[in-house]
């Protein structure tokens, strides 16, 4: 069984990053155990669709991503998870909250990556996508299917939301 | 300009902006220093929640390791099926065979060819428990095709309920499915009994078999009835009793009287039926084919022969291509006779209309002859000179129907073996090469299935060869079609729509196929081509494995 044997090195290999990419964009280790497992399963089974001429991580992240946003959907009951009926205005309001460069100062980074956890789905979601899987606005808005506008301004919503929760849990 | 929104900032620094925009506010940063202030501290705020949200702290791979294991899908699952179908079949035939005739039978021969000692009563002992055995067995098979193909059936209509309930089966899981499942519902086993060897086979008077019946040797009598069909091979053959099914015999010379309930098909030197009744049509092929007085053919009558003389009855046509052709019997519909000579003599009756194609001279009618019909000259070379087959309607309707039928077969061929998906074309020698292969492939199967059909124990063989064969010529051109598809629509992995691929195709190799005049040159260079690139596929997966 050759193709065992690469499989269970690529397993070795991208287990940690799966499991990181399930976790952050499922807000939960539990779950993120259960598809991290799940990817590497379907992994395996379509594997015969691999383009080998395409890095291994983006193929893994992408099934991923689709998984754990299956998951999201299926959990938030209406299935809607990134409503276009929720978008928001983009201007800058007064009250804006100073960057998080000012609020967290020298602060341990694992608060911002609490925070990062706690955020709804729908800002989490984009922001792992953006940052941790390094996926263009086009290809997240592919994936959530959605306006790339709105990709845009849920990731700034996203920021905007870490920032005050940040600044509140700064205050004493 | 203003100064930048917070949206402006977010999709900047993200690199996210449409080149104008981006333009636009790479102008004014440079001129406007808050503005250049803000965005700095947006970037770092970036990079912030890159560098912690990558972070892997407190994850371990699993010690243990999933087993990694391909689930069985549904083509998997049809595919075994299919294979232990096949496999059981050609099991069931070898266990009867050689089993049940020759190996009882060589036991026997050999204790008394050695005068082995054996104990009173072993012999009986032995033959019983063999008998049960080889029965048995038989049966312990029938009865597992049956299991398998009902359980098939059952886990189909669950499949099939399931995907319903959810609403998430298109129409095509559907279609296929109920495909699947028609085509897995066990069909009755025949059992099969073979008899070989020897200058003479007979099945007795009193005999009755239940089974389909194969013989071979040199000369055979049947007195005794046969239920299922009964296929003769042999110098002689006669055929006295009754046969519950269809009778084929190839033979120098074949003495039909029994009664047939299906077709009698003979081909030989001399081919006789006598007072016999056949339930379907009879085919003659030999010398001479005889068909006396009180035979009754429910369907056609057709002879391909050097004399053929008619004197029975038959319900429906006689169709005759032959030297003599001489006429003394009733038949219910028309006549064609592709023949020199044609005589009716005083016993006989056509119903419908006589067509003759020969001189005028040499149709003769005796004057007991009854035509009610008219009798036709059509003149041979008019007839064959094939009209223009592109003004017809119904040339066109054939070229659909063929096409809807390609579609379909092409849609399950696909997505039983994906793998045929990949098929690509090399150019230059290895794709000469491939032609080579599937030219190779074309001429040899149905030689060494013929060759098999010789031993009779390679009969299930031989015959699949033949399926095999055909199934290879029709699915040449399907693949071929599908990749001519997705070179049109530029697929390059098989991702793209598998329908739209194929009919795309096939429309485009339907239509070179049908160009008058290069069309049959096309075709067959797409079959050998189509075939080449089959079983080139089909070995590299194997080899795969």
């Amino acid at each position: 069984m050759a193709t065992n044997v690469a499989f269970e090195i690529l397993y070795r290999e991208y287990y940690v990053r799966v499991f990181g990419l399930c976790r952050q964009l499922l807000g939960s280790t539990p779950l993120a155990e259960d598809a991290a497992q799940e990817t590497f399963m379907r992994a395996y089974r379509h594997f015969d669709r691999y383009d080998t001429t395409l890095p291994f991580w983006q193929w893994i992240a992408t099934i991923a991503n689709r998984y754990c946003i299956d998951v999201l959907r299926k959990r938030s009951r209406s299935g809607a998870l990134f409503d276009e009926e929720q978008f928001e205005l983009d201007q800058v309001s007064s009250d804006t909250p100073s960057p998080l460069i000012q609020v967290l100062g020298e602060q341990d980074a694992s608060v911002l990556s609490g925070a990062i956890s706690a955020l709804p789905d729908k800002y989490r979601v984009p922001i792992v996508l953006a940052y941790f899987h390094d996926a263009s606005y086009d290809e997240i808005a592919e994936d959530l299917a959605i306006s790339r506008n709105h990709v845009g301004v849920l990731l700034l919503r996203a920021k905007q939301q870490l920032r005050k929760s940040l600044e509140k849990g700064a205050m004493p | 300009m203003n100064h930048l929104t917070e949206r402006q900032y977010s999709m900047y620094v993200d690199g996210a902006l449409e080149a104008e925009e981006h333009a636009r506010v790479s102008d004014h940063l440079a001129e406007c220093e808050s503005c250049a202030l803000q965005i700095e501290s947006w970037r770092n705020e970036r990079n912030l929640i890159r560098s912690s949200i990558t972070s892997f702290d407190g994850i371990q791979i699993p010690a243990e390791m999933p087993r990694f294991r391909r689930r069985m899908g549904l083509r998997e699952f049809v595919m075994a099926n299919l294979v232990t179908g096949g496999l059981i079949w050609v099991l069931q035939f070898v266990w009867k065979t050689v089993f049940g005739e020759l190996a009882i039978e060589l036991l026997f021969v050999a204790l008394s060819r050695f005068s082995i000692p054996v104990p009173d009563g072993f012999d009986v002992m032995v033959e019983t428990g063999l008998l049960f055995i080889s029965e048995e067995g038989v049966n312990m098979i029938t009865n597992y095709v049956l299991y398998i193909g009902v359980s098939a059936v059952a886990l189909m209509s669950l499949w099939i309920a399931v995907s319903v309930r959810r609403a998430r089966a298109n129409s095509f899981a559907i279609v296929s499915a109920m495909l699947i499942a028609g085509s897995l519902v066990p069909t009755e086993v025949q059992a099969l009994e073979t008899r070989t060897g020897g200058a003479l086979i007979t099945i007795e008077t009193d005999e009755v078999i239940e089974d389909t019946v194969i013989a071979a040797g040199e000369t055979i009598v049947v007195d005794g009835d046969v239920s299922g069909d009964l296929l003769a091979f042999g110098r002689r053959v006669v055929v006295n009793g009754d046969v519950g099914g269809n009778l084929l015999t190839f033979a120098e010379s074949i003495t039909v009287q029994g009664e047939v309930e299906g077709t009698l098909l003979g081909a030989g030197s001399t081919f006789d039926v006598e007072a016999s009744s056949i339930g379907g049509d009879l085919w003659g092929f030999a010398n001479s084919v005889l068909i006396s007085t009180e035979t009754e053919i429910v369907g056609n009558a057709i002879g391909f022969a050097e004399t053929f003389v008619f004197s029975g009855s038959a319900g429906k046509d006689l169709l005759a291509f032959s030297e003599r052709l001489e006429v003394n019997g009733e038949v219910g519909e028309d006549v064609d006779a592709f023949s020199q000579t044609l005589n009716f003599l005083g016993q006989s009756k056509v119903i419908g209309d006589v067509r003759f194609r020969g001189e005028e001279e040499d149709l003769q009618k005796a004057d007991g002859a009854v035509i009610q019909g008219m009798i036709e000259f059509p003149e041979l070379p008019e007839d064959f000179t094939p009209r223009n087959r592109y003004l017809t309607g119904d040339y066109y309707i054939r070229q659909l129907v063929r096409l809807a039928a390609a579609f379909l077969a092409g849609l399950c061929f696909l997505w039983l073996l994906p793998v045929a998906r990949d098929a690509e074309l090399d150019g230059g020698v290895d794709g000469l090469k491939t032609a080579g292969i599937g030219l190779v492939a074309l001429v040899s199967m149905p030689i060494i299935s013929v060759l098999l059909a010789f031993t009779l124990v390679g009969m299930p063989i031989a015959v699949l060869g033949i399926f095999v064969w055909i199934a290879l010529i029709y699915f040449a051109k399907i693949i071929v079609a599908y990749m001519v598809g997705s070179m049109l629509l530029n697929v390059i992995d098989g991702d793209d729509n598998l329908a739209l691929t194929l009919f795309v195709g096939l429309v485009a190799v339907i239509v070179a196929v049908c160009l008058p005049g290069l069309g049959g040159f096309i075709n067959f260079l797409l079959t050998i081509i189509g075939a080449g690139m089959l079983v080139g596929l089909l070995m590299s997966d194997a080899l795969d494995r």
